[in-house]
């Protein structure tokens, strides 16, 4: 099966060094309480509604054998009618309605990214794999990578961690010169109850690459999402230090908290969880993020705000 | 049938009657005052003049005011001979035009809702003596819009982020240093010049507050000085009734205006000399060319919202009285008009929807060779003269007088430095202060050296240029003349002053006076605007006289040219942060080091968005395709105007000869030769869009059109040169211009050895992408007819919703990264520079072709109906040739496709507009690394042009409502560079709407 990408960003500075495109991928073999990118969550297609550029013409309404869509209603989408059978979004003039995901052979990426290759040579910049979790795609990931590679562009995968290592070591590692290894936190039942799984295995994953990095030309960096009263808390972020203290990581990054992913379930036909007066509401508060960056720099480990 | 025809005259009485009530209240009181009746008599008699009114079409609409020998009366007809006649197009149009607020009057205008027939200068007059009666309801009209402006920026900045008055400050803060690996910086250590900043030059900081907080003045001296020295010695033939050669005629004008012209010394300079007697900053009002435009408003130019001018009474008085009055004839607009019996293309200049054509204003924008006064002297360029003459025995009568008109120019010149500097001693003698008597003795003993010889040191040098400057200012229209090669002028004479000095400490003295002498040429430079009427401010608004100048680039033998001086002017530039010199920066990629273009960009970076960057190959790609023109000379162009390259003292390019909208011969063809704008059934008859049967046929039906637009172009260009050989002959700027002395021909007629004229062209991405969208939906996905389309585009797609929707999102545009998009770019840009490569000029030359809008953009955006490319009627056209904003939200996209267009079909340059926001989480190093990033990119794929603003639109709209903060947050328009709190809210609202790129 060919995966789902959901976009191919172009000049992102965020998602690792230069001027970068961005291939995201579709499902996350996690199920993490916060989500930066509900899309790219389920592993499925999905519809997804811009409701800026819906233009109110009513086409999809009339178009839907199932009576299961209207922009008028909230959500806009009666998940049990609907069988995604996108008539709706090929009815659309205003391209509001859309697939969250398209299947895209790699010759198809290759060819979409190629063309911004100059401006990588210039700045040092690459391919990002994110998601989602472009690792659920080892096979079709390490192609692309190493056909990246072939043309000489920069090749950094951003992932969950969560993977098979022995696969990965083989597969895919040969074709990746940057890791960015997202570490939620350190406790693992924490762990289990906001991102759905134990982090035994992630924090093993880590472990075995981090060794690895010190004699083979790949670069590591483990980066943790704060978000408030999870992973900020006094313990989750010593926790944090000791287990870097422990593994000689010098180096890491942190994630404030971003609330605009939350807009996204209204695209996706979904309400989102998150009570009205949670923090993780509001962007994170830079003061707060400068102390984070205190408690690991006492210790000897730089922070970078990615 | 009786009762109708009387409802109808009623009905017509009525429009009429809104006139004469005006008309008649105003006429009562002049005839009944006659303090009122002293401002209908000038200096030269009785100010006579018949002005008309009427509707087109409608015979019954006609009256006339009659202006003569002191009294006013009113005739319900137009007499044959009357002088100027107001027209507006429909019976709506003159009762709306009653009521109109100033806004309104301006897009009136621009809409061709209503225009002035005739003799402009002197319906200017009759503008000025309603000014006398309703002047003051005038200014409070201006005062209303301004407060109701005032209001609405305040909503919109309601929820705007304030920290953008604090950007500039960090900014400045986190300055970079620099690393000498340029192989032409000998002196500089750190070339940057971090430790420096504006505090550390008192002198130069108090010029740029006074620059801030000074209206400029009207004044009236070279109008004064030429008027008199042409009514006692005779204009269209000398007093003894022999006739004038044009040259001797305005070299003897020349000469006596320099001789008279006040030798002023600003308090505190280090360069002595202005352009006007205002030493902060003067508007020249050069009578002939644009000066007689503000007639009208003499009275209401202090108290008008958009560039605003102080102007005394006695100025006033000089103008009205004694100046205008004896241009009103003489002035090249009306020339045109009387010398080739109004030609069609003065109609179509005059209607404004489609042509403009500089050659009404000058032959600039240009850029004289000032680095041979350095050099040579004057002495050295009049003994050029003299050998010539002594070589050619058989010289004609045209050489001998236009070498003889330089000659009494150039003494003109002499004169003026010698009151110069007899002022200067006896300021020197007076003053008190050791340190500034020092100075002026020094300026003094300069004073005696240049122009007249060759310079020596940088302090000559940059005088010279400042008189140079003021000079050819002088003798035509003081608009557009560039610097040039600023850092390849006075890199020698910086080097020979600093070979001279042994100490280190010696060093970094010199080197802080350097740079406060070229930060005095600086605001030396930007002492001048060019005083216009409101409706020019309204399109052009904050524009300056626009004194281009570039550092950096290659040398004529394609070294490396970045050295010393390329990072002094630099520094000026990130302190100053002045709209005037227009700044540019030439990058060659592969030549000069990322270390300069990083220093370029950050420059901008501080400065919210100058100078504009230049890609050196790409331009002298598109000037070596033409036969005879060396590589040599190529490789030293200089960008002059907005952008448009020229070869600095070799080559007359007259690069805004013809601007144009594009949209217009696109429009005409939608339309069958009908202007849908101004109702005019102007071009050929192509065909009605329901009789095309393929996408070709409609693009030769577009060509057609086009092609008409231009051969009127072309005629009205060449007529307006001929005028300018009469009127404008140049003898100063010809002499520094090659070639001239040698052929014994003045620049206006063809003697400089490049000749060239340059167009440029609004509105192209809109027309590709309308084509885009024709040539798919039409014909070949046939989703709708093409009369469904432009039925669409009549009505500004109300009712079509989902056709406007479906264009937006399933058509790719220019700027996409559509290989379907940039083809018919190319395409489009080919067709031009078919047409206009081959064309003469009327001086053995081509025009050139360039995408690059001033403000035209909104301007004519604004007045215009919706395009089948999606844009909404008023909506601006996108600045120069930039992509949509809807093109896509990858800026590599945008930058990509500008960097495939051809550059051939490019030689006047392009004006590509990038709107950049930096977010706060990255550091001043990494921000000004990723814009190098993105520069260097461009060039190298072979882009030829880009300019920025880097300011966010929170900080934009803080800048709207709260402009005091933001006193010099310059922006590049499209082209030309201003402050964005003195432009137009139009253009505002188009800088805020231009799609922004976080970084």
């Amino acid at each position: 099966m060919k995966p789902l990408i959901i976009d191919i960003k172009g000049n992102s500075l965020d998602d690792g060094p230069g001027i970068r495109s961005v291939v995201f991928f579709k499902g996350c073999p996690l199920d993490c309480f916060w989500y930066h990118n509900p899309e790219s969550k389920s592993v499925q297609n999905e519809l997804w509604w811009e409701k800026s550029k819906c233009i109110g013409c009513k086409s999809c309404e009339k178009a839907c054998p199932h009576g299961a869509i209207s922009p008028d209603a909230s959500p806009f989408v009666t998940k049990d009618l609907c069988d995604l059978c996108y008539t709706c979004v090929e009815e659309c003039p205003a391209k509001a309605l859309d697939h969250v995901g398209k299947e895209m052979d790699i010759e198809t990426i290759v060819k979409k990214v190629l063309r911004y290759k100059p401006f990588f040579d210039t700045s040092g910049g690459g391919v990002t794999a994110s998601g989602g979790e472009p690792t659920m795609h080892m096979k079709f990931v390490s192609q692309l990578f190493k056909r990246f590679n072939d043309e000489g562009i920069h090749t950094l995968l951003e992932t969950c961690g969560l993977f098979d290592i022995a696969s990965f070591e083989t597969m895919l590692l040969p074709h990746t010169d940057s890791i960015y290894f997202d570490l939620k936190c350190i406790d693992s039942e924490k762990h289990k109850k906001y991102c759905g799984a134990y982090n035994k295995g992630i924090l093993n994953n880590f472990i075995t690459l981090k060794k690895k990095s010190q004699s083979e030309e790949f670069s590591l960096l483990p980066r943790t999402p704060i978000i408030p009263g999870i992973t900020d808390t006094e313990d989750a972020l010593l926790a944090l230090a000791d287990f870097y203290e422990k593994h000689s990581v010098h180096k890491a990054a942190i994630l404030l908290n971003n609330p605009i992913w939350i807009e996204k379930f209204e695209k996706l036909g979904k309400e989102s969880t998150i009570g009205a007066k949670n923090p993780i509401r509001k962007f994170y508060d830079k003061e707060k993020a400068e102390e984070i960056k205190h408690v690991f720099s006492k210790r000897g480990i730089k922070i970078i705000i990615g | 049938m009786k009762t109708k025809k009387k409802i109808l005259s009623k009905g017509e009485s009525a429009e009429k009657k809104i006139l004469l009530e005006n008309i008649t209240s105003m006429i009562e009181t002049f005839n009944t005052t006659p303090s009122l009746q002293e401002e209908l008599k000038g200096t030269q008699g009785w100010i006579n003049a018949t002005i008309g009114f009427k509707i087109d079409n409608d015979k019954n609409m006609r009256m006339a005011v009659v202006i003569k020998d002191g009294k006013i009366t009113v005739r319900k007809s137009i007499p044959k001979n009357a002088d100027a006649t107001l027209v507006f197009a429909t019976k709506k149009d003159l009762t709306d035009y009653k009521t109109a607020s100033k806004d309104k009057v301006c897009r009136m205008i621009l809409a061709s809702r209503v225009r002035v027939d005739g003799n402009l200068a002197l319906y200017g007059y009759f503008d000025y003596l309603s000014s006398l009666i309703f002047g003051e309801d005038d200014i409070k009209a201006s005062k209303v819009q301004a407060k109701e402006h005032h209001k609405e920026n305040l909503a919109l900045a309601k929820n705007a982020k304030k920290s953008g008055r604090q950007t500039k400050k960090k900014r400045i803060a986190g300055r970079l240093k620099g690393e000498k690996v340029d192989p032409g910086v000998h002196w500089l250590d750190e070339p940057y010049l971090s430790k420096y900043d504006l505090d550390d030059f008192p002198r130069v900081k108090q010029f740029k507050h006074d620059h801030h907080t000074t209206l400029p003045e009207v004044t009236a001296e070279q109008g004064k000085l030429l008027t008199d020295f042409y009514i006692k010695n005779g204009y269209e033939t000398k007093k003894d009734g022999t006739p004038w050669d044009p040259n001797l005629r305005t070299a003897e004008g020349f000469y006596y205006l320099m001789a008279n012209k006040e030798p002023v010394v600003r308090q505190d300079d280090l360069l002595a000399g202005t352009i006007t007697p205002n030493p902060i900053c003067g508007s020249v009002t050069q009578p002939y060319t644009i000066g007689w435009s503000i007639w009208g408003e003499l009275r209401t130019i202090h108290e008008r919202e958009l560039d605003p001018y102080d102007i005394s009474s006695e100025t006033i008085e000089t103008l009205h009285k004694h100046v205008f009055p004896f241009w009103k004839d003489r002035n090249i607009h009306q020339l045109w008009k009387v010398q080739f019996n109004n030609p069609l293309p003065a109609k179509i200049n005059d209607r404004m929807f489609c042509l403009n054509l500089w050659g009404l204003v000058s032959l600039n924008p240009g850029s004289p060779g000032f680095e041979k006064v350095l050099k040579k002297g004057l002495t050295g360029i009049k003994k050029e003269i003299n050998e010539e003459l002594k070589k050619d025995a058989k010289a004609n009568k045209e050489k001998k007088n236009t070498l003889e008109a330089i000659k009494i120019s150039l003494d003109g010149v002499s004169v003026y430095t010698k009151n110069l500097a007899t002022q200067v001693k006896k300021e020197a003698g007076k003053e008190k202060n050791p340190k500034r008597k020092k100075e002026l003795e020094d300026m003094h003993t300069v004073l005696l050296r240049v122009p007249e010889n060759p310079a020596r040191t940088l302090h000559e040098a940059l005088q010279a240029l400042w008189i140079m400057y003021i000079a050819v200012g002088l003798e035509g229209m003081d608009d557009d003349v560039a610097l040039g090669r600023l850092d390849q002028i006075l890199q020698p004479y910086f080097e020979a002053d600093m070979k001279k000095i042994s100490t280190k400490k010696d060093h970094e003295a010199y080197l802080s006076h350097a740079l406060e002498l070229v930060g005095c040429l600086f605001m030396r430079i930007t002492s001048h605007r060019v005083g216009a009427p409101t409706i020019a401010s309204w399109q052009n608004s904050g524009a300056p006289a626009v004194a281009s100048t570039v550092v950096g680039g290659v040398t004529p033998k394609g070294k490396d040219g970045v050295n010393d001086m390329t990072y002094i002017v630099l520094k000026i530039v990130e302190m100053l942060s002045l709209n005037d010199p227009d700044m540019d920066a030439r990058f060659m990629p592969g030549v000069n080091s990322r270390t300069f273009l990083k220093r370029v960009c950050e420059v901008n970076y501080i400065t919210w968005g100058t100078p504009a960057i230049h890609n050196d190959d790409a331009v002298i790609k598109a000037w070596s395709q033409f036969k005879g023109w060396a590589i040599e000379d190529i490789r030293d162009w200089v960008p002059v105007g907005c952008v448009e390259p020229v070869i600095a003292g070799k080559h007359l390019a007259a690069t805004g000869d013809i601007d144009s909208n594009l949209m217009a011969p696109f429009g005409m063809a939608l339309n069958n030769g009908r202007h849908p704008v101004a109702m005019w059934d102007l071009g050929p008859k192509t065909g009605r869009v329901e009789d095309f049967k393929t996408f070709d046929a409609f693009y030769n039906a577009f060509k057609k059109q086009f092609t008409f637009i231009y051969s009127q172009a072309f005629i009205g260009s060449k007529q307006l040169l001929t005028i300018h050989q009469q009127l404008m002959p140049s003898p100063i700027y010809s002499a520094l211009l090659d070639g001239c002395i040698k052929k014994g021909r003045g620049m206006t007629r063809g003697g400089a050895k490049y000749n060239s004229s340059g167009a440029s062209l609004i509105a192209l991405s809109d027309v590709v992408d309308s084509l885009l969208v024709i040539k798919r939906l039409v014909f070949e996905e046939k989703k709708y007819t093409f009369k469904e389309l432009k039925e669409a585009v009549d009505t500004n797609f109300e009712g079509h919703k989902k056709m406007h929707a479906l264009i937006n999102s399933s058509v790719p545009k220019f700027g996409s990264g559509s290989k379907e998009a940039t083809d018919m770019a190319n395409k489009v840009t080919h067709m031009v520079s078919d047409l206009l490569h081959n064309e003469d000029n009327g001086r053995g030359g081509h025009y050139s072709t360039g995408y690059r809008t001033n403000n035209n953009h909104t301007v004519y955006g604004r007045v215009s109906g919706a395009s089948p490319s999606g844009r909404l009627a008023g909506k601006p056209f996108t600045p120069g040739l930039t992509p949509s904003p809807l093109a896509s939200k990858n800026i590599l996209d945008n930058i990509g496709d500008v960097a495939k267009l051809d550059p051939l079909t490019l030689d006047n340059n392009i004006a590509f507009n990038v709107r950049l926001v930096f977010s706060d989480k990255n550091t001043h190093r990494q921000n000004v690394d990723h814009v190098t990033d993105i520069v260097q990119t461009y060039c190298e794929q072979g882009g030829m042009q880009m300019q920025f603003i880097m300011a966010d639109s929170d900080t934009l709209k803080d800048a709207m409502a709260h402009p005091e903060y933001y006193s010099d947050l310059i922006v590049r328009v499209s082209g030309y560079t201003g402050y964005y709190v003195q432009m137009q809210r139009d253009l505002q609202l188009e800088i805020l709407g231009r799609c922004e790129y976080e970084v």
